[in-house]
């Protein structure tokens, strides 16, 4: 039933009043929010009749339907909305005072001053993640790992005695990054400890016995790490790494 | 008309009463749609919100068990977004200088091939902004606007698809003060001999600065 905010009239019977009332009140229970028992997703608030008293009045969700035209915020306000960006509804906020709303969501990821980090990875030689250890709710330790749509780590060189050796891995994505042309940053530090070659400093950067097409794409990037002497003598071959790196660390961006 | 969360009483003439009821259901209706799709509209968006908007808080709300809460506060004469967990947890800053709130924003960010032509999307770099003096593989990236000093963090790394590594920094054959300044960041990328290299064929550089 649609609210009717014009009623009661006047001229309208008592019998008229008490059902277009009663409907009103229906409606407004209806869309502040559904209990869950129905459908929550209709309504956006803790429902009306909820048993809850601490709730009352709290907000389930937040379900920003897209904006034809940006709000104006009054002084000391700021608003939360979304528009259409290229076919997609994205998040902005905008304060009193701003020219134009600020984006702060892209394809599925947060912006932060233009830039959307689309994955990330900290991993061992053996391509294993590193995982973070801390406490959750219950006091229980759980596990971290520290990585962001990273799907793999594999070595991509055959493995010596059953180790992996070479400086050489492909990173796959969970989810492909919008574009092949995006930003990356790829670091390794190497153990002194396990340096097969001494007196040499680690490289790291894309696969580069390959077209850059074929080692950074939407979906994967194939890490490789090279030895450079410090005696500015060349070596042959230059990667990949043989040795023990102990820690790789790579980011992939987007800008907006 | 203010909403009157009174009426009707229990004496008042129905004539009375017919009013004070239309002017709250008129009243519950203007200020929901304030924020809300409308409580008449007749499409499916009934319930939801068109917009949300923050009016600043002169203090940090209190948060209960298993709720979190997103409020404005003022910084530096501007309302900002906050957020504060669950179980009143210390509240943290969401949004900052028209941006998401991380402690470092990323200022510049360019992705170029050997000629210096952007690839993809450039953050705070024109599309004339990479150039290469001199030919080779030195790249000096002009930025859009100016940053608002010199103390930021860069990073920077090249692949030329030849097997070999590509050595990438700031030019070291100047001052730093000299390479790295508020408008421009100027970049080396060199083979193993410490030759500039002119094969160049993908370069990725990044800035950030402290929030």
């Amino acid at each position: 039933m649609v609210y009717k905010p014009a009623i009661p009239q006047p001229t309208d019977f008592i019998a008229q009043s008490q059902k277009d009332m009663i409907g009103n009140f229906e409606t407004v229970n209806e869309l502040w929010g559904k209990e869950p028992t129905e459908d929550e997703n209709i309504g956006d608030h803790v429902p009306l009749i909820d048993g809850n008293d601490d709730d009352l009045g709290a907000h389930k969700k937040t379900t920003l339907v897209q904006q034809s035209s940006e709000p104006v915020p009054k002084t000391n306000e700021i608003d939360l909305f979304t528009q259409d960006n290229a076919g997609v509804t994205e998040v902005y906020y905008k304060r009193d005072g701003d020219a134009a709303g600020n984006q702060i969501t892209s394809l599925g990821g947060p912006v932060v001053g233009g830039l959307v980090l689309r994955a990330f990875v900290v991993f061992d030689f053996q391509g294993n993640i590193i995982e973070r250890e801390e406490l959750d709710e219950e006091g229980e330790t759980i596990k971290v790992p520290l990585s962001f749509n990273v799907a793999s780590v594999v070595p991509q060189q055959a493995l010596q005695q059953g180790r992996n050796i070479f400086g050489d891995w492909l990173i796959t994505y969970t989810k492909n990054l919008p574009t092949a042309d995006y930003i990356w940053d790829y670091r390794a530090f190497i153990d002194v400890n396990f340096n097969i070659t001494s007196g040499t400093t680690v490289q790291a950067q894309p696969f580069s016995s390959a077209t850059y097409a074929s080692s950074v794409t939407a979906g994967s990037f194939r890490a490789w790490s090279t030895n450079i002497a410090r005696d500015g003598t060349q070596i042959t071959p230059a990667g990949p790494v043989i040795g023990r790196l102990d820690r790789m660390i790579f980011q992939a961006f987007t800008v907006v | 008309m203010v909403y009157d969360p009174d009426k009707p009483q229990p004496k008042d003439d129905l004539s009375v009463s017919q009013g004070d009821l239309l002017a709250n259901f008129q009243g519950l209706n203007r200020q929901f749609s304030v924020n809300h799709v409308a409580l008449d509209d007749t499409t499916t968006d009934g319930g939801k919100h068109k917009f949300v908007t923050f009016v600043q808080q002169s203090s940090v709300p209190e948060s209960k068990g298993d709720e979190y809460i997103i409020f404005s506060q003022d910084e530096g004469g501007t309302p900002e977004i906050y957020a504060r967990p669950e179980s009143n947890a210390t509240a943290y800053q969401l949004t900052k200088e028209g941006s998401l709130f991380t402690g470092l924003l990323p200022v510049v960010a360019v992705n170029f091939n050997v000629s210096g032509a952007i690839q993809g999307t450039a953050l705070n770099v024109s599309p004339n902004g990479v150039t290469r003096p001199g030919g080779t593989g030195r790249y000096l990236v002009t930025f859009t606007t100016a940053l608002p000093d010199a103390n930021y963090f860069w990073s920077v790394s090249g692949f030329d698809g030849s097997s070999n590594p590509v050595i990438s920094q700031v030019t070291n054959t100047n001052t730093y003060g000299n390479v790295v300044k508020v408008g421009s960041i100027q970049f080396d990328f060199k083979n193993q001999n410490n030759s500039l290299i002119t094969d160049l064929t993908r370069a990725c550089a990044i800035c950030w600065r402290v929030q």
